[in-house]
């Protein structure tokens, strides 16, 4: 009993010690190489850590490209709305890229380890105030064609089943109205999508009227476009579903 | 006694010499040549044409069966191919599209919520770590967010672990 005892305290100790907030600020993987990080040499430190930090700055101007790839892939009328909030966001992504080209310019010459993490510090720093509100709004800006397209696609294949369903109808082999349920539950999930779509559309290129604004007072051009693109998704499980009832129906 | 037996076989023998009549003779032997000549009785035409019916409706029905036995799963296999072309709700096609349109619907919404949600990097990777333990989704290794994460505990790493 005090043997199971001595092993416990130190245990319960170091539980006590270590508070939630603490655990929740330091991610799982952390924990486990913290052990072994502060056993290395300071050169050891100092070598790992800039390799670290070049690293994320390497990812951080790949990540800008994508960005870049993806915006470039969009075709908008010249002196269109859009294509000026494009033409604003590549600009945003090119001062993006240069503050990180100019931070590993920087890393290159510093030689203590307190001078990398003070320069990491900064880099977080720009990236929680200043990076990261910009990326939010180019994802937007993006997601928000993308969601029209899906939709798209999602409308086309809406009609080719709706069609299939009225010519096995005439057939004589299925009866149309043992699906129109599941049919017009497609159809009002794709235009409550439409809806959702638009209203974001109109409010992120501003050209948002009164009610549309106050549409986002109750719903962010985020959740618009979540709930939007949820719908498509419970849409394509319906036309799955869809597809086993004909398939039954037709004794397939 | 023992006459009588000699007499009986002296009977039995001369029963060796007895001998048909001549005229029974020749019209037996007349009536056996004529018939041996003779042709066999033709049926009629409706017989004809009924035995030949009834062999014809024997040889279908015996290929109806063939074909009801025989061909019946194939039919059944090849049900579909009488339909009418239908392009909605073609399965193969369907399930492709709705496979992607899934997963890449998917990318985005986590891409969303990646920096929709937590405004900061530090927010950012513990999100990341509580959501690895539970995350149904499944994690995406080569996404925006993913390199993103990847920032963020990169430089979570530098700040508190050196």
């Amino acid at each position: 009993m005090i043997f199971v005892l001595g092993w416990a305290a130190p245990l319960i100790g170091a539980l006590v010690v270590i508070s939630p907030s603490a655990l929740a600020e330091t991610p799982s993987s952390t924990l486990i190489t913290a052990d072994t990080n502060t056993e290395l040499a300071p050169e050891e430190k100092l070598s790992k850590a800039k390799d670290d930090l070049t690293k994320a700055l390497d990812l951080s101007l790949k990540k800008v490209d994508s960005l870049k790839g993806r915006l470039n892939e969009l075709n908008f009328p010249a002196l269109s709305r859009e294509e000026d909030l494009k033409k604003d966001a590549l600009k945003d992504l090119d001062e993006y890229a240069a503050y990180y080209k100019k931070t590993k310019t920087s890393l290159e010459k510093e030689d203590t380890l307190d001078a990398v993490k003070d320069l990491a510090k900064e880099v977080k720093e720009y990236r929680d105030t200043t990076y990261t509100p910009g990326v939010e709004k180019i994802i937007r800006f993006i997601l928000i064609f993308y969601n029209e397209e899906v939709l798209g696609v999602a409308n086309d294949r809406l009609g080719k089943i709706e069609a299939d369903v009225k010519k096995l109808d005439k057939l004589g082999v299925i009866k149309e109205g043992d699906f129109r349920g599941k049919l017009d539950e497609a159809i009002g999930l794709l235009k409550e999508a439409a809806d959702l779509q638009g209203d974001a559309k109109k409010i992120i290129l501003g050209t948002a009227s009164s009610t549309d604004s106050e549409k986002e007072k109750k719903l962010s051009t985020k959740d618009m476009i979540e709930k939007s693109l949820n719908n498509v998704k419970t849409v394509y499980d319906i036309f799955l579903e869809l597809n086993q009832n004909v398939k039954k129906a037709l004794g397939l | 006694m023992r006459r009588s037996n000699k007499n009986i076989i002296e009977k039995l023998q001369g029963l060796r010499r007895i001998q048909p009549d001549n005229g029974f003779v020749r019209d037996s032997r007349r009536l056996i040549l004529a018939s041996r000549n003779a042709p066999m009785p033709q049926p009629g035409i409706f017989v004809r044409a009924a035995q030949s019916l009834s062999f014809a409706f024997e040889t279908a029905l015996v290929a109806a069966l063939f074909l009801v036995v025989i061909l019946g799963g194939v039919f059944g296999l090849s049900k579909s191919l009488l339909l009418p072309p239908l392009q909605g709700i073609d399965e193969k096609a369907l399930l492709t599209e709705a496979d992607a349109i899934n997963y890449d619907i998917n990318l985005k919404l986590d891409e969303i919520a990646y920096f929709g949600n937590h405004k900061t990097s530090t927010d950012r990777v513990v999100a990341l770590g509580s959501r690895g333990a539970y995350a149904g989704r499944e994690e995406l290794t080569l996404t925006e967010s993913a390199t993103d994460k990847e920032i963020d505990k990169l430089l979570n790493q530098v700040i508190n672990e050196y």
